[in-house]
């Protein structure tokens, strides 16, 4: 076993979760062979400190400076998946890590010395048993063993005693203690301060800031534990994010990007409102111009009884409930396509017939089968509870209706503009209608239920109305209406964030500003050019 | 300019490539469009996931 201790050396350290900073500009040094403990209050930076000790946490400041990159660090024990699948043994030969790696195997004298390790603490016998049926006391035992085989010039511990049993306890401050007489430097956050007087010679206290470092004796008196309290009590929780240097481009970004930096939920929700503005401007666009605005509404209600369907079987499921919703939807576009092709009755009245009839069954199948919370969830949801499998299958949505929109882009012109010629050149227009109405689906069919109309769905059909004031051909007022609909999506959803509205009115409305803005202002047909401008040049 | 003075458009004959709309372009064009929109979409999306 080696024994040499390393020496831990820390200029002016600052580190910082999310620009907050979690303790600030401390100095000082852990000798080599030391034994250190590290108290303050709740919140004063203890653990912060010693993951950044460990490597785990990047300084934001300053630097930390080990002799020997060689550690052994225990985590809390909440940090640690208990109910992971793996036995006693494997959790300890973990330790060897740094001589094993990823690929080689344990040799028999690695193995026994894992089993010494495990007899070190009090554990022989237990190397086969799961870690999930171990007690919080036993399952720290291990926790040390597999110390015991990292045989690290440096151990650092974070609260290696909370919760234990008074025998598991004294037990593991012996080892503290043998660590300590075999020359280790041992670093250990802890709480029991007559612990701390008891087994540990040094004591750093912490409050965010340095409050006393040194021999126990002195640091531990009234005075510098009550300096530590009451810097404690004068924390604010909302305390100004650390600023390296202010500047304007700072603030716009901490207000207009930080949050899609900071929330994982709010980056998905971004980026699932763009993929359905790629999708749906085109498809809108189309929409508009064949006075089918409408229809994107009956088809998101379309698909309800297949998202019901899908939502039974496999819960609140986005892709679960969108399949069930594609199906739904395939489904009654072509039966109210045949009644249009076989009946004299105008798509739009066949679809407001299919579409009832879809809404009602949903509503049933859901209503029978759930609870009212549950139709709720269906019918609505929210684009800031878009998942990682939901955004695949949006962003997947949208790539594909992008590619069939590129293929078919000229025959879908014409079958919306002169379906006659269509047909004169030998195309049918059946086909192209049909898959037309298969891309309203899909966009209808996502909705569900991240976006569906109560939540951004309708914000496209807003923006495809908008573009008609600033572009006249196909392909512009599709690209504007795309640029409109993810404008609003972004906007819509900083609203949200900022002003804690649901997000799905916040993306309507900025739409639909931008809609009424449009309406006064564009450079086609608005308002302004078709009333002021005029006036102006008749004056 | 010919030595009359009368501009002489023979280099462009045709419409100019710039005005054609994605109508009358190639599906080359409109696919790498396509290409195009959804690789950024997919950059977004693993970022993201990220």
């Amino acid at each position: 076993m080696t024994a040499a201790g390393a020496a831990v050396t820390i200029e002016n350290l600052t580190v910082a979760y999310e620009r907050h900073p979690a303790l600030h500009h401390i100095t000082g040094r852990f000798a080599a062979g030391s034994l250190t403990a590290i108290v303050g209050p709740n919140g004063a930076g203890k653990s912060t400190l010693i993951k950044a000790i460990a490597g785990a946490l990047r300084p934001s400041g300053g630097r930390i400076e080990r002799d020997d990159a060689r550690i052994a660090y225990l985590p809390q024990q909440s940090e640690i998946e208990r109910s992971f699948p793996i036995t006693v043994l494997d959790t300890v030969l973990l330790g060897l890590w740094r001589r094993i790696g990823w690929r080689r195997g344990v040799t028999p004298e690695q193995s026994a010395a894992a089993t010494d390790a495990l007899h070190a603490v009090g554990l022989g016998h237990f190397e086969a048993r799961p870690i999930s049926t171990l007690s919080a006391g036993q399952f720290q035992r291990v926790l040390f063993a597999r110390l015991i085989l990292q045989d690290a010039p440096l151990i650092l511990l974070d609260e290696p005693f909370t919760a234990l049993d008074t025998r598991t306890t004294r037990d593991l401050l012996g080892l503290v203690a043998q660590w300590h007489r075999e020359g280790r430097t041992v670093i250990a956050v802890l709480h029991d301060f007559e612990q701390v007087r008891a087994h540990f010679p040094d004591t750093l206290l912490l409050a965010r800031e340095l409050v006393a470092w040194g021999p126990t004796a002195d640091v531990m008196t009234a005075d510098n534990l009550a300096a530590a309290r009451d810097m404690a009590e004068a924390w604010d929780e909302a305390a100004h994010p650390l600023r390296q240097g202010w500047s304007p481009g700072m603030i716009v970004y901490d207000w207009l990007v930080q949050p899609f930096v900071e929330f994982g939920f709010m980056r998905r929700a971004l980026v699932a409102a763009v993929a359905l503005g790629l999708g749906s401007g085109p498809i809108g666009t189309f929409l508009v111009l064949r006075r089918m605005s409408l229809m994107g509404d009956a088809m998101s209600h379309a698909v309800l009884p297949g998202a019901a369907i899908g939502f039974l079987l496999g819960g609140l499921s986005l892709p679960a409930m969108s399949l069930g919703g594609l199906a739904a939807g395939l489904i009654v576009a072509l039966l109210s396509g045949i009644v249009t092709r076989l009946t004299p009755l105008r798509e739009d009245a066949s679809f407001a017939a299919f579409y009832l009839i879809s809404l009602a069954l949903g509503v049933l199948i859901v209503s029978t089968h759930g609870s009212n919370v549950d139709l709720l969830h269906v019918l609505f949801g929210t684009i800031l509870a878009v998942d990682n499998p939901a955004l695949l299958l949006v962003a997947g949505i949208a790539t594909v209706t992008l590619i069939a929109l590129a293929l078919a882009y000229r025959p879908l012109v014409l079958e919306a503009f002169d379906p006659g010629f269509l047909r004169s050149v030998g195309v049918g227009g059946g086909g192209i209608h049909a898959l037309f109405l298969t891309l309203v689906r899909a966009q209808s069919g996502r909705r569900l239920p991240g976006a569906r109309h109560a939540d951004g769905g309708r914000a496209d059909d807003a923006a495809a109305a908008a573009a008609r004031f600033w572009a006249r051909e196909v392909w512009s007022l599709a690209a504007v209406s795309t640029a409109i609909a993810c404008l609003a999506g972004y906007l819509g959803l900083l609203g949200s964030y900022y002003l804690d509205w649901p997000s799905g009115p916040a993306i309507i409305l900025t739409a639909g500003a931008v809609y009424a803005l449009s309406v006064l202002f564009g450079r086609r047909d608005s308002i302004r050019t078709r009333y002021l401008v005029r006036r102006h040049l008749a004056a | 300019m010919g030595s009359d003075g009368i501009v002489l458009r023979v280099a462009h004959a045709g419409p100019s490539r710039k005005k054609l709309s994605p109508l009358v372009r190639g599906i080359g064009y409109r696919l790498g469009w396509a290409a195009g929109l959804s690789a950024l979409l997919w950059l977004a999306v693993f970022w993201a996931l990220s």
